[in-house]
């Protein structure tokens, strides 16, 4: 496919030897039977790009798979055929958008990834005792908040206010630290899938994986939380206009 | 599932709320977390010198089961001896408060906020010992 040729080999780049996209078949002809519809299981993301099955993806390339095979599968371009033609084309579409969506965000692609390979990361993280003083903080902080703005104490709910900011500030830290540990995992996961890589090195690059997500799913909630609580609310929502 | 009486009675009127001084070399400070809800329990404990528990404070964030199970907890705990204390087990508060089993992981996290306490307490009273010699 020219979209590989093209491609600047850059970290991520998928290795040359990507399959053809799921709808296309060996002679580069889009196969519009591939896939039957929802009474018959879909194939997952990876296969419908035609992309290994790898954690770090170039996304430059990932957009062009995208854009090429949508751009293949145009139900315009199926109007000569006839409406049954025309639905199947809408059909496979839909099916490179969403495998396009679940590849695109890194995270996300991680988790795919991991349920794929019947690993699926189960959300029991144990918090640490720094991170559980932190959430502590951040709870006493969003009471004295509450308290204050029922009291109509301005002063105090700036406290309050700030003292989430700051302790929302060091959680927004820790998550970016959480990011850089997921894509070391992800570099490790992605090396231990070559053949002479040693076995143990794509469990541990796992484990590491599955608690950093599970970590990453609990700050997440805590920061939704810590932005709620900054947002301006007591103000009268003003009327649609 | 509605909540029982006695776990309404104690998050209506919850025992022994607030903090003991973290610095205090005989309070020992417990705060564990639940992984599955975001709970985060904060149960403190102040020993004498006789190693008997002469009061015990808690702050809870979470559902009223949550409440509930450590105001209970610092109930049970104050006025006995750290050994006795370390003894409670969470099916103790789960058939106290009647809790349904879905609730159960409430007076787990209520067990494990005593026993982290009384480790942070053991540690320093061992840190203290220690400095002394």
């Amino acid at each position: 496919m020219a979209i590989l040729n093209d491609s600047a080999v850059e970290p991520g780049t998928p290795p040359a030897e990507s399959p053809p996209p799921f709808v296309v078949d060996s002679d580069g002809k889009v196969d519009l039977d591939r896939w039957s519809g929802p009474g018959e299981p879909p194939p997952d993301a990876f296969t419908v790009l035609g992309l290994p099955r790898r954690l770090l993806l170039d996304p430059k390339h990932l957009d062009l798979r995208f854009r090429s095979l949508i751009r293949d599968l145009h139900p315009d371009r199926f109007h000569v055929s006839g409406p049954d033609a025309v639905r199947k084309a809408e059909r496979h579409s839909s099916l490179a958008n969403d495998a396009y969506r679940a590849l695109r965000d890194f995270e996300r692609r991680v988790r795919l990834l991991l349920e794929l390979e019947g690993h699926a990361v189960d959300e029991k993280f144990r918090p640490s005792p720094a991170l559980l003083g932190q959430v502590l903080e951040i709870n006493e902080a969003l009471d004295a908040l509450q308290e204050a703005l029922a009291d109509g104490a301005p002063a105090a709910a700036a406290a309050a206010r700030g003292e989430i900011a700051a302790t929302g500030r060091e959680l927004g830290d820790a998550r970016q630290a959480l990011s850089d540990r997921l894509y070391d995992a992800a570099r490790r996961w992605d090396a231990a899938q070559a053949p002479d890589a040693a076995a143990d090195l794509a469990s541990l690059a796992r484990r590491d994986l599955r608690a950093a997500l599970g970590e990453a799913s609990y700050l997440d909630n805590l920061l939704a939380r810590v932005q709620a609580a900054l947002l301006p609310t007591q103000a009268p929502t003003p009327t649609q206009s | 599932m509605a909540y029982s009486d006695k776990v309404l009675d104690h998050y209506n009127q919850p025992r022994n709320v607030g903090s003991l001084s973290k610095d205090d070399p005989n309070v020992g400070t417990g705060v564990v977390g639940a992984p599955e809800c975001g709970d985060v329990m904060k149960l403190q404990i102040k020993v004498n010198a006789q190693g008997v528990i002469e009061d015990a404070r808690f702050k809870t964030f979470g559902c009223g089961s949550a409440i509930a199970s450590s105001s209970l907890a610092t109930e049970w705990v104050k006025g006995k001896t750290v050994a006795e204390a370390a003894t409670l087990r969470n099916t103790d508060i789960v058939q106290e408060l009647n809790l349904p089993p879905i609730k159960i992981h409430c007076s787990v996290l209520a067990e494990d906020a005593i026993r982290a306490a009384l480790a942070d307490y053991k540690a320093k009273q061992d840190a203290a010992t220690k400095s002394e010699v």
